[in-house]
């Protein structure tokens, strides 16, 4: 035994535990604790535990789906989907080094996203490990959750997370450089990942409270960017749906649209047409009250089978399939009783804004 | 006339304080309605007609919209 080895914890087992599954293409589901790569911590597993062929069997058979460490009690819990036997206990290692014990318990986890081609879903997904668009973000500083409608790019390659100015810009009240959540509060459980700063806010489109009589209307947009802080954590993907596609069209009625948001997942609904005259949104701004802000060049969407959104779906990207091709076109904001969704139309944020799209980013 | 230029059409005859009133060419099946959604206060002060350019107009009062925090 080295002096490297003497020291082993369980969170050094966990990592070690997780790499090999990996490698091994044992674990059904991604790692519910986003932790890196370690090196050291795989070569203290491989020397001293050296698993066996019959271990790894088992738990193949068994489905290793996470994998939870607690260094209070420097134990770590092997979740797997169907239970491991009296016997097969026998043959897996309950210790690493007599150290770091080893717990294997059936279930107990719950999935991050949809699985595929099932119609649940959950408040954010994970593509190859990577967060997706149309996953759950919120600023740290105040509770809540919505979501991120997709990744863009100005012109010095600068990637920013797109989202509405009252969710990731607090309703005009983020600070340069305000850390966003992701998941956002709601959406952090005791079995689901680590929050992980996903971005910092940077910019928020005018979203001015008051009449028109007062203010200029003509210049609000429920829009916001934030810095992404580590592009390599993300995915353009939305959900585990489709990419998201790196041109943009015009939205309009008629048009048959989806989305992809943290509260309903994957939804499907008609853009039945636009307002003509102002039209009135409530904010509730964290510590402020509520508020109203007008709007001008809004798009109003029914669900095709269910509702296409609701609260916690604000930021989501709408995208369209015309001719085979799918559009980005609009940005859900706001929703009423009667189930209805609204939407503004993408093309003049994008323009306002001095971004593109980012399609194809980790894929 | 467009539906959208029917709405804006409309909403200048309609004649109400700004923010009052909007109107939404609703479509629906290859047909389009006028709903023309005022504010609770303001509903008895719509002077609306029954229809417009050849469009069914239909007054109901405005929800009120929430920002999808």
């Amino acid at each position: 035994m080295n002096a490297r080895q003497e020291h082993v914890n369980a969170r050094q087992v966990a990592l070690a535990l997780k790499a090999w599954a990996q490698e091994n293409h044992l674990l059904e589901t991604d790692f519910p604790v986003a932790l890196a790569e370690q090196g050291d911590a795989r070569d203290v597993l491989f020397d001293s535990l050296a698993l066996t062929a019959l271990s790894e069997r088992i738990l193949r058979q068994r489905a290793m789906n996470a994998i939870a460490f607690n260094e209070a009690t420097n134990e770590v819990v092997v979740f797997t989907s169907r239970k491991i036997t009296q016997q097969e206990l026998k043959v897996l290692p309950s210790a690493i080094l007599q150290e770091v014990s080893v717990k294997y318990i059936q279930g107990g986890i719950a999935h991050a996203g949809a699985p595929a081609g099932g119609s649940a879903h959950g408040p954010y997904s994970l593509h190859n490990g990577k967060y997706t668009c149309g996953s759950s973000i919120h600023p740290a500083r105040a509770l809540g959750a919505g979501t991120i409608g997709c990744l863009v790019t100005s012109p010095d390659g600068t990637m920013y997370g797109l989202s509405n100015n009252h969710v990731s810009g607090m309703c005009n009240y983020s600070f340069d450089g305000e850390k966003i959540l992701a998941p956002g509060h709601n959406d952090i459980t005791a079995n689901g990942m680590d929050p992980f700063t996903i971005g910092y806010h940077t910019r928020a489109l005018p979203m001015n409270h008051g009449v028109p009589d007062n203010i200029d209307i003509t210049l609000n947009n429920d829009v916001a960017l934030f810095k992404i802080a580590d592009v390599g954590r993300l995915t353009s993907m939305q959900g585990l749906a489709f990419d998201t596609p790196a041109n943009t069209f015009a939205l309009m009625g008629g048009q048959t649209v989806e989305k992809i948001g943290r509260t309903t997942g994957h939804s499907t609904g008609i853009v039945m047409g636009q307002m003509t005259g102002a039209f009135p949104v409530s904010y509730t701004v964290p510590g402020l009250g509520t508020h109203q802000a007008y709007f001008e060049n809004i798009f109003v969407i029914q669900g095709t089978n269910d509702l296409f959104s609701q609260p916690g779906d604000s930021g989501s990207l709408i995208t369209t399939v015309l001719n085979g091709e799918r559009f980005a076109v609009g940005l859900l904001f706001a929703g009423d009783q009667a189930g209805l969704s609204y939407a503004l139309p993408l093309m003049p944020i994008l323009t306002t804004l001095n971004v593109s799209l980012v399609s194809n980013h980790n894929v | 006339m467009k539906p959208n230029d029917a709405a804006k059409a409309l909403l200048e005859r309609i004649s109400l304080p700004k923010g009052v009133v909007t109107i939404l060419p609703w479509q629906e099946d290859g047909h389009v309605v006028m709903r023309v959604l005022v504010e609770k206060r303001y509903a008895k002060e719509v002077d609306a007609p029954r229809e417009f350019e050849g469009y069914p107009v239909v007054v109901a009062e405005r929800l009120p919209a929430v920002a999808y925090h």
